[in-house]
């Protein structure tokens, strides 16, 4: 009978919790983050085995596609060659120009690069956990990329650990414009692998395969960064596919935040010249 | 008839492993392995460590526990907290009162009674989750992927719990 009694008081616990974190669901994110930075090193410890054997199993299995990706490697090094000289000469030009213009540009992004030690594991939430937290400088609300695109943005800091809120959340939104116009919108989670595309004026023209980059409104994120690219499902309804594959992600790249997008600070130089 | 101290830390430390176990497969649910699909289909690992030692040891596995498990669940992974816990308490609760009549069936019904549970705890998950959103279904194909999962793994992650079962003492 003790038995009962004790599962029935523990319900009664997990419920008053669960109302809690209902009702307000912040009210326990520091004990979140504090727990993830406590279990940080066991996970680091954990996943260094798999990330190891990933590796072996990739340079055993990798042997035969090795040598067909050599050779398209070569070809492609070749082309790229090119374009590198092509990318010195505009990138010296653009400097020249910029210099005439007396353009100040926005400093460059400063970065953090990490691993990725956990994800949520479920289908609740869309999150991952990496091993960079406030000792290295990371803040909540950092944009978050893999090699591949935007991936989401931090939502909790520990001392060692942060919690990435990954773009497919159903809680994310991420401020975006459709490269090169200037249609803006909103790209929600969805819980699901499509993002879901909101706030776009109605009569706005979409094509599939139209890439869609951070705006930079609102501040949060720098502008530009890559996040997807448009598709339409089976049921006509267009969605962004993001360029990252959230589910496969080892490495990411934390983005410190932006200054203040929406102010270019001008040169105090041209004062000087004005008399 | 005293017991020997040497064999009664023998003990101790058997039941430790059978809760450091428990443990790990907790960690493996969190864990990241950079495998496409894998962060959102996953088997329910400490689940299957529940219901096994709920029907044949159940000292092993006490509401309290299970309940600490499922908190420790729902704050690694960003899940409403309490909803593992609650799960979980449901779980231990539910099996231990058919631990009588589940221990005398053949493995085979063992499985399938934990398909049920398996799929009844991932129910349980969606309407929770219903409720606690405000009216988002969540998505329900990974729900079910998972669950067969769990299902599928169920037998081999069991050979683990034969093995610490013959461990421990007859009478713990």
């Amino acid at each position: 009978m003790g038995g009962m009694t004790g599962s029935l008081i523990f319900l009664a616990m997990s419920l008053v919790l669960l109302f809690v974190s209902m009702v307000r669901p912040d009210s326990l994110g520091g004990l979140r983050s504090s727990a993830i930075d406590k279990i940080t090193p066991l996970y680091s410890a954990l996943s260094a085995p798999f990330y190891e054997l990933a590796d072996i199993l990739g340079n055993v299995t990798g042997m035969a596609a090795l040598q067909a990706e050599n050779a398209q490697l070569k070809s492609e090094n070749i082309r790229l060659r090119e374009w590198y000289q092509t990318a010195l000469m505009l990138q010296a030009e653009n400097a020249s120009l910029q210099e005439l213009l007396n353009l100040k540009i926005e400093t460059p992004q400063g970065f953090v690069s990490t691993r990725v030690i956990a994800d949520s594991g479920n289908a609740f939430a869309q999150s991952a956990v990496v091993v960079a937290g406030a000792n290295d400088g990371v803040e909540k609300g950092e944009a978050v990329l893999s090699g591949e695109g935007m991936i989401g943005r931090i939502i909790e800091t520990g001392a060692v650990s942060a919690r990435v809120l990954l773009l497919t959340d159903f809680n994310s939104r991420v401020p975006v414009v459709v490269e090169g116009t200037r249609q803006r919108a909103i790209l929600a989670g969805t819980n699901g692998a499509m993002l879901a595309i909101t706030h776009l004026p109605p009569d706005s023209n979409l094509q599939d395969g139209q890439k869609m980059v951070t705006s930079g409104q609102g501040g949060l994120f720098p502008p530009g960064l890559p996040v997807g690219r448009v598709v339409t499902t089976e049921n006509g309804m267009k969605y962004v596919k993001p360029f990252a594959d959230m589910g496969n992600v080892t490495y990411v790249r934390i983005l410190d935040l932006p200054q203040d997008p929406n102010l270019i600070r001008g040169s105090d130089e041209i004062e000087a010249i004005i008399p | 008839m005293t017991v020997d101290w040497r064999e009664r830390i023998g003990w101790l430390w058997r039941m430790a492993l059978v809760q450091a176990v428990t443990l790990i497969l907790l960690i493996l649910g969190t864990l990241s392995f950079a495998i496409p699909y894998l962060s959102e289909i996953r088997p329910y690992f400490v689940m299957m460590a529940i219901f096994y030692w709920s029907i044949y040891r159940p000292s092993v596995v006490s509401p309290v526990l299970v309940f600490m498990l499922g908190l420790a669940l729902d704050i690694l992974t960003q899940a409403p907290i309490g909803l593992n816990a609650f799960i979980f308490v449901v779980l231990q609760w539910v099996v231990s009162h058919q631990r009588v009549f589940l221990m005398g069936q053949p493995y085979v019904m063992i499985w399938i009674g934990f398909g049920f549970t398996a799929a009844l705890c991932a129910s349980i998950q969606f309407l929770m989750y219903l409720i606690l959103s405000g009216g988002v279904p969540l998505p329900t194909d990974t729900l079910v992927a998972s669950t067969i999962l769990t299902f599928v793994l169920f037998p081999p992650v069991s050979l683990i719990f034969i093995f610490l079962h013959r461990l421990l003492p007859q009478t713990a």
